[in-house]
């Protein structure tokens, strides 16, 4: 009688099983999830300094430059950088330079192996009126430095109405704290 | 209780779970709670994003990023609610920033070649493709796209060739769906699903909402073309859990309603669902099927009367012409417009399809052997779509080619979910 | 009888023929649906966006030994757009750290999100350096942060000296982007004064992780940049 009774329940459970995977269609069920981190994830973009791409990578060369080492970016990329900027700014014209004292060659040297500098051991700014490249803070007005090194010349006076853009300053208060970034609106 | 009672019992008990009730797929409970959504949140801060931009460009016209903004936004509420003259101020919009930055970003002659696509103006949409080809940034998207307007326009042989250059990539969602669109094209619908559920796994892998809900309304409509009802059923469940405003995923439903398990109030009710909300001709078109299929002549009048009144719209432009040719050619009154839409149709996209609604309006006018001809010429071997190969087994019986005609009508057969219950009716009489 | 009966059958018939065909009520069904599925295939827009790194930043923390990197992601996100917008769990985002001068990455810290979570990985030694990675989960130095939600103050976690956050912020990035697009492209000789600030008021997705300088190289300088990944 026992021993019926267990293989009535058994046989129950199995057809009630047998029934569940006979009908229950081809659909998903829920399992739970186990975090993934598997593969290769290839590169799709990267960025170093503020609107390098913007202003320097021809429409045709943007998508190799994306995917292109830091360490090639020079040999592929110093002269037509160099090439644009020439074309783009009168003021290195002639030998003409930049504030940093670099001719077109040097500046676009420096410009065209896209990684930010970053100083370990004080101030870090993109340009501070002291400090050169030591890094990018929030509220460092990076194109307006960009613009002056881009136009300004020597003394960061020549075509005053190229290299400033005249918007200075964020629009919302950055933290002093983690994560210094304002919240959103 | 004796065992083999048991048995007996537990095997009935199979047979009846297993067979309840084999049409009916669908439950009420499943998606009531979608059909009755008073607050459309998603309407409404889509709405909010398109004020936010809007009101930045008024104040600072020169702003050309915004002007991409507002396009985007206008393009997602034409979505949303189905109103043309959004799709028609995004054009606007799009054509303005393409202007202000001398057609020179290929994101925004993407943007403007997808609005194209959408008013199936592909010749326009192909141009612009073309020069944001040439110019480069971001190549990859703009060979997607010209792929999508090369299958389109019925240029297969480059579609082919853009398909083939995406290099195999089993892991990349765009070529994914491509391929699978591609072996729709070719008639492999097995195929097309595999790799319409493989671009599922890397949308659900992603996370991001908008594709999964792309990527299950996709596979929902080729599980129905597949006759595979429930799986469709649940995947359009699946888009509606995401998005409870989806008015594709809902009208899906509401086709197996119909076509499946026939039951044309309920199809009925849905559909007044949805259009409380979003507005497309075509749902008028439904409506006057659904009615026609309950005999009911005065409603399927009065749908249609406001279907023709409603694509009256110049702004739908070429929009619907595959529709109108099929009302059209049926319509004595309107025998010169079917003939001018179906060759509009051809110049515009020279497509096995538009050749077929030259060849279904010849049929209707009494010219068999110019139908026949033009189907031989342009259509036979050329497509698989269910719709077209009927019409081409009505041309093979009017031609006295009752064989071929046959042929085809076993073929259809198997399609009567995705014809629907009044087209198998006619499938029947082959 | 039977020929009168038929008759008026074929009258009847004839009629409503004629009556439907005025009103373009074939008997041809237009099986609406799966014409329009035709169409819905349309592709939806090319993905990629969702992968564009807007900003990139590094800079000296409150504490001053420490050293903070933000990585920003999909801008111009008018604030109805933001609590919908997320991060692509297919997209690794990795900050690339060189301190021996050669511009090829020493370090890397991953950022990868996980279902409502961002899962950070380093400042590690990378297993291959280049276009390809993989994730460094193995390694035991990381955290591991909930991504904020739109309208709440920012989760922030801790963990060995490090902090973690990820979600929405408002963009930090301030320019007069179409001026200066006008001028690079050549259709503007000067910035307008007062320029604007094309993004004002517009949010984007952020990730920010503050670091010990000691783990990334100590003292000197260091050369950095992000990338993004898709699997």
């Amino acid at each position: 009688m026992k021993t019926i009774k267990n293989i009535k329940v058994l046989v129950m459970a199995l057809i009630a099983s047998f029934a569940m995977f006979n009908c229950s269609n081809d659909d998903d069920s829920v399992h739970p999830k186990v975090i993934d981190f598997s593969g290769t994830y290839s590169q799709e973009d990267q960025m170093g300094r503020p609107a390098v791409n913007t202003v320097f990578v021809a429409s045709t060369d943007k998508d190799t430059y994306n995917v292109t080492v830091p360490t090639a970016q020079n040999a592929a990329f110093q002269s037509k950088f160099e090439a644009n900027l020439l074309a783009l700014s009168p003021a290195y014209a002639n030998g003409g330079m930049n504030a940093l004292g670099q001719d077109a060659s040097a500046f676009t040297s420096l410009l065209a192996t896209d990684v930010l500098n970053v100083s370990l051991d004080g101030t870090t700014t993109f340009f501070d009126g002291t400090n050169v490249l030591t890094g990018r803070a929030l509220a460092d007005d990076v194109i307006t430095v960009e613009l002056l090194l881009i136009f300004g010349g020597e003394d960061f006076m020549e075509n005053p109405g190229l290299s400033n853009d005249n918007v200075d300053a964020n629009d919302k208060a950055f933290l002093t704290s983690f994560p210094y970034l304002a919240s959103p609106w | 209780m004796k065992l083999i009672n048991i048995i007996i019992f537990v095997v009935l008990l199979l047979i009846v779970s297993c067979n309840n009730a084999p049409n009916k797929i669908t439950s009420k409970n499943d998606y009531n709670l979608y059909l009755n959504v008073d607050k459309n949140e998603m309407l409404q801060l889509t709405m909010e994003d398109y004020m936010f931009w809007k009101k930045k460009l008024e104040k600072e016209p020169d702003q050309f990023p915004y002007l991409a903004k507002v396009a985007a936004s206008q393009s997602q509420l034409f979505n949303k609610t189905g109103e043309i003259e959004l799709l028609i101020k995004a054009e606007k919009s799009l054509i303005k920033a393409n202007k202000m930055t001398n057609y020179s970003k290929t994101s925004y002659l993407r943007s403007l070649a997808r609005n194209y696509i959408s008013q199936h103006r592909f010749k326009e949409s192909l141009e612009l493709l073309k020069k944001a080809e040439r110019i480069g940034e971001n190549l990859e998207s703009t060979k997607k796209m010209l792929f999508d307007v090369h299958l389109e326009l019925g240029n297969y042989k480059l579609a082919k060739s853009y398909l083939d250059a995406f290099g195999n990539d089993n892991n990349d969602f765009d070529y994914l769906i491509r391929l699978s669109k591609w072996s729709d094209h070719r008639g492999d619908l097995d195929a097309a699903i595999k790799y319409m559920e493989q671009a599922k796994v890397i949308a659900e892998s992603s996370n991001l909402a908008s594709t999964k809900q792309w990527v299950y309304t996709n596979l929902a409509d080729y599980y129905g073309h597949a006759g595979k009802i429930k799986k469709s059923y649940n995947h359009y469940l699946k888009a509606l859990e995401i998005d409870n405003n989806d008015a594709y995923a809902k009208k899906g439903i509401a086709w197996i309603v119909y076509s499946h398990e026939k039951n044309a109030d309920e199809a009925m009710r849905i559909l007044n669902s949805i259009t409380a909300y979003y507005n497309a001709p075509d749902y008028y078109l439904l409506k006057a099927e659904i009615a026609e299929f309950k005999d009911d002549i005065d409603a399927r009048e009065a749908a249609m009367k406001l279907y023709a009144e409603v694509v009256n719209n110049k702004l739908y432009g070429n929009m619907y012409n595959k529709y109108n040719v099929l009302i059209y050619a049926e319509n004595q009154l309107k025998r010169s417009d079917a003939l001018k839409i179906a060759k509009t149709e051809i110049e515009n996209r020279p497509t096995p399809q538009s050749y077929d609604l030259l060849a279904w309006t010849y049929y209707n006018h009494g010219n068999v052997k110019g139908a026949l001809k033009v189907m031989e010429n342009h259509v036979v071997g050329k497509t698989f779509e269910p719709e077209t190969l009927f019409h081409l087994a009505q041309i093979y019986k009017a031609n006295g080619e009752i064989k071929k005609a046959k042929n085809l009508k076993k073929q259809l057969l198997e399609s009567t979910f995705e014809l629907g219950p009044l087209m198998a009716k006619n499938i029947q009489n082959i | 009888m039977a020929e009168s009966q038929n008759l008026t059958n074929n009258k009847i018939s004839k009629i409503m023929k004629n009556f439907k065909t005025v009103l373009g009520l074939g008997i041809i069904a237009l099986a609406s649906f799966f014409i329009v599925a035709a169409d819905h295939i349309d592709a939806p827009a090319v993905q990629g966006g969702n992968s564009d790194i807007t900003d990139f930043y590094a800079f000296q923390g409150e504490n001053t030994n420490n050293l903070v990197f933000v990585a920003n992601m999909q801008g111009l996100l008018s604030p109805s757009a933001t609590g919908n917008a997320v991060f692509d769990e297919n997209v690794l985002i990795e900050i690339n750290i060189d301190n021996t001068g050669d511009n090829v990455e020493d370090l890397v810290i991953q950022a990868i999100p996980r279902d409502g979570k961002m899962y950070f990985f380093g400042p590690t030694v990378p297993s291959q350096t280049g276009l390809n990675s993989t994730i460094l989960n193995n390694s035991t130095i990381g955290g591991v942060v909930d991504i904020t939600p739109y309208g709440t103050n920012a989760i922030i976690e801790t963990n060995a000296g490090m902090s973690f956050f990820a979600g929405p912020r408002d963009d930090p990035f301030f320019m007069d982007f179409a001026q200066y697009s006008a001028i690079i492209g050549g259709t503007a000789t000067s910035f307008n004064d007062p320029g604007s600030d094309t993004f004002a008021g517009s949010n984007v997705m952020s990730v920010v992780v503050e670091v010990p300088k000691s783990m990334i190289g100590g003292s000197g300088t260091i050369n950095t940049w992000v990338e993004s990944k898709r699997k």
